[in-house]
């Protein structure tokens, strides 16, 4: 499992990572978001013992990522955002090397290999070399090499980023079988359909800090607002719109003469006070459009919508 | 940890076998260099030996005795071969000069007219020669023309001298004027028994070595220069060591290798292990290329082995220090090329270092190409043993060290 506590990293003056407190259960399919800048890089090299926290503590698999270095990454399975492999090697010469370098040698190293392979759909092509390789083939493999020793803890940092969807969907299916592994997975996205899918749990960073953490739902429910659309037959009166919000049902509101939008972060318990509301006025509903809070209403609704442009130092 | 270095290793030599560029420039370029050189490069050295005399054209506008014992004297001067006429044609100056000017003959020698007649003035004998023509070509045989001159118009104007001597001599003494008969009588005795004196007979200049330093077989110039070559190309090592390293540290596999489950050092001695092994081998290459077609000595095998092993690491060390210090591929390339070639130079592999002037030479000895070229030549040329190179073998591992902490301090496993 991966613990955090307090996690700081900086460089000089700045902090990239700001007193991050985060867990990933064994069998956890953790998201990290964050838009460009946040601190995702950072904290994902302190993980792997990259790079020296400055302060607070961090423990992947049991182990401190700086001190038990070693032991740690023996653990630990790492797809960085970079295609990391040899573009002169085929892709079987590359998860051999990686295969040895984490201790499997003889059958158990072959057996990993067809069974990576198999994982990423690249058997056909093993034993190609990876310069000719799709950019697609190159993520897949990319992916292999992480998953090659079936470590208990896996960081994947945009591991689809750049793929086609045919690519795209291998590779969700892939990951998805990981859920089931039993093993602690950190993914960070840019994606939210990704993140929605794959994670249990989504933690949403910005300014080196976690702004938000729980499942994909409870986020939803949380800071999920949308905008509820309504056709009456005619005006709602305004007592009727001052008694939602004062019930904070709504969170804003706007009305275009019979039309009223409605600010909601749930659609389900202000649908009854209109339908109430509607009939004490006497009021008929004409039409009722209903929003779909998604995660990316939610991420964007917590990290705003300034252009980041800023990118985290790499040491 | 020795099954890890083995397998990144693996991956390093899989990884240069594939590119095939670096493989040229590790070992073609060197070997053909050395090939290229030395032949293109053989009449230059070897110019002036008995095997390979250089043309001298010869115009002898004075035609009389005196020119003639001069070609006589040229004629038997050894690594000149005295030319004077074209397709049967005497050469008069003006084509000689062509012939110089067209760069179809490299020097050409005029003997003045009344050289025979005028024995009072000085002599004065051009060497007609190109200003692109070698200055080690032109030394030797300004020598040798110099020398021809001086002894044959010495010998002709000893009994001249001795005339005006007994003269002299007479005359200060109240003797009366010395008998015509008995001057000319003498003049002549003097000028025949001078005439017989075999003047190479009197004067041998032998090449010797100093003691324990003789060599089974002379070595000519270009099997001097194998040596020079060669440590020129191994340091070639740096360009391709420190690229591997940067391209490692831009594409990210760097990155992936250090959450790998590998201590460092077996990171950087799979990394360096390779190319120090690619190093030995192509010491190995140029060796045998120059014995195969120079016919190069190669001495002790124990020593020349252990300076091969000091000199490999020395080029290492500087190649791993290069990627360190480089960012970029671009900078490895400038930083790589610009201290092989400088080193070289500076330490005696393209001009001997003993014709640098002082401080050069003392900088010169700031290199590691300087301690290999003196360490190889010991072996190699004059028959040294290991204890013979054992300070050649301490420096360069000295510098190897050097190399290999700093860049161990350098190095960001980040």
């Amino acid at each position: 499992m991966i613990e955090l506590d307090a996690l700081c990293v900086a460089y000089g003056e700045r902090r990239a990572v700001d007193r991050v407190c985060l867990t990933v259960a064994p069998g956890e399919f953790v998201g990290l978001l964050g838009p460009n800048g946040a601190g995702k890089t950072s904290l994902l090299r302190a993980l792997c013992g990259l790079v020296e926290p400055s302060a607070g503590a961090a423990t992947v698999a049991g182990f401190d990522p700086r001190r038990d270095r070693i032991a740690m990454a023996r653990r630990l399975g790492f797809v960085p955002q970079d295609l990391a492999f040899y573009a002169a090697l085929t892709a079987r010469q590359n998860l051999k090397l990686f295969g040895r370098l984490q201790g499997l040698w003889g059958r158990a190293l072959e057996r990993a290999i067809e069974r990576a392979l198999e994982q990423v759909q690249l058997l056909d092509r093993a034993d190609d070399r990876t310069r000719t390789y799709s950019g697609g083939m190159k993520r897949r493999l990319n992916v292999a090499i992480g998953l090659l020793h079936e470590p208990s803890v896996l960081i994947l940092d945009e591991p689809t980023v750049g793929v086609d969807a045919q690519s795209r969907s291998a590779l969700l299916e892939c990951f998805e079988s990981l859920r089931d592994s039993g093993a602690a997975v950190l993914y960070t996205t840019h994606l939210m359909e990704e993140a929605d899918r794959l994670c249990q749990r989504v933690a949403i960073m910005d300014g080196g800090r976690i702004i938000a953490d729980g499942t994909p739902t409870a986020l939803i429910d949380e800071y999920g607002s949308g905008v509820l659309r309504i056709e009456f037959d005619r005006p709602a009166p305004e007592s009727m719109v001052a008694d939602l919000l004062e019930r904070k049902l709504a969170t804003r509101f706007e009305r275009a003469g019979a039309r009223l939008d409605l600010g909601v972060n749930r659609a389900e318990p202000v649908l009854a006070a209109i339908v109430e509301r509607a009939s004490a006025f006497d009021l008929e509903i004409e039409s009722l459009e209903l929003p779909a809070p998604t995660l990316e209403a939610v991420f964007l609704r917590l990290t705003g919508r300034r252009l980041r442009d800023g990118s985290e130092p790499a040491s | 940890m020795m099954r890890q270095v083995a397998a990144l290793a693996a991956k390093e030599f899989l990884v240069l076998g594939q590119d095939r560029p670096a493989l040229a420039l590790l070992f073609l370029m060197p070997a053909f260099f050395i090939v290229v050189m030395g032949f293109a490069l053989e009449n230059v050295f070897e110019a002036g030996t008995k095997e390979k005399p250089i043309a001298l054209v010869v115009v002898d506008e004075d035609r009389g005795p005196i020119g003639a014992r001069v070609m006589e004297a040229l004629a038997r001067a050894p690594g000149l071969r005295i030319v004077t006429e074209l397709e049967g044609v005497a050469i008069d100056r003006a084509r000689a000069e062509t012939l110089v000017g067209s760069r179809e003959a490299p020097l050409a020698l005029v003997l003045p007219a009344e050289l025979s007649e005028n024995r009072e003035a000085q002599v004065v004998a051009p060497l007609v020669a190109d200003p692109a023509t070698n200055a080690q070509l032109v030394a030797p045989v300004r020598g040798a023309v110099t020398g021809a001159l001086q002894s044959v118009v010495l010998l002709d104007r000893i009994p001249e001298r001795l005339r005006e001597a007994l003269e002299s001599w007479a005359e200060e003494r109240g003797e009366g004027p010395v008998p015509e008969k008995l001057l000319t009588s003498l003049g002549d005795e003097l000028t025949e028994r001078l005439a017989e004196v075999d003047a190479e007979a009197l004067v041998e200049v032998p090449v010797r070595y100093p003691p324990g330093a003789a060599p089974p077989q002379r070595p000519t110039a270009t099997q001097q220069s194998v040596p020079a070559y060669t440590i020129f190309g191994v340091f070639f090592i740096t360009l391709t060591l420190a690229t591997s390293f940067v391209r490692e540290r831009d594409d990210g596999t760097l990155t992936r290798l250090l959450t790998a489950p590998v201590s460092r050092s077996a990171l950087l001695l799979g990394k360096l292990v390779p190319y120090y092994l690619v190093n030995l081998a192509q010491i190995a290459l140029m060796f045998l290329v120059g014995k195969i077609l120079f016919d190069h000595p190669l001495g002790d095998a124990f020593a020349l082995l252990v300076l091969s092993l000091s000199l490999a690491a020395a080029a290492t060390g500087l190649g791993a220090l290069i990627a360190t210090v480089a960012r970029t591929e671009a900078q490895v390339g400038a930083l790589a090329v610009s201290s092989s070639i400088t080193l070289a130079a500076l330490g005696g592999l393209m001009v001997p270092s003993y014709v640098m002037p002082g401080p050069m030479q003392r900088l010169a000895r700031g290199t590691p190409q300087a301690w290999a070229l003196d360490g190889f030549h010991e072996v190699m040329l004059r028959g040294g043993g290991l204890f013979e190179v054992g300070a050649e073998v301490l420096v360069l591992i000295a510098f190897a060290t050097i190399f290999f902490v700093l860049a161990g301090l350098r190095f960001r496993f980040r």
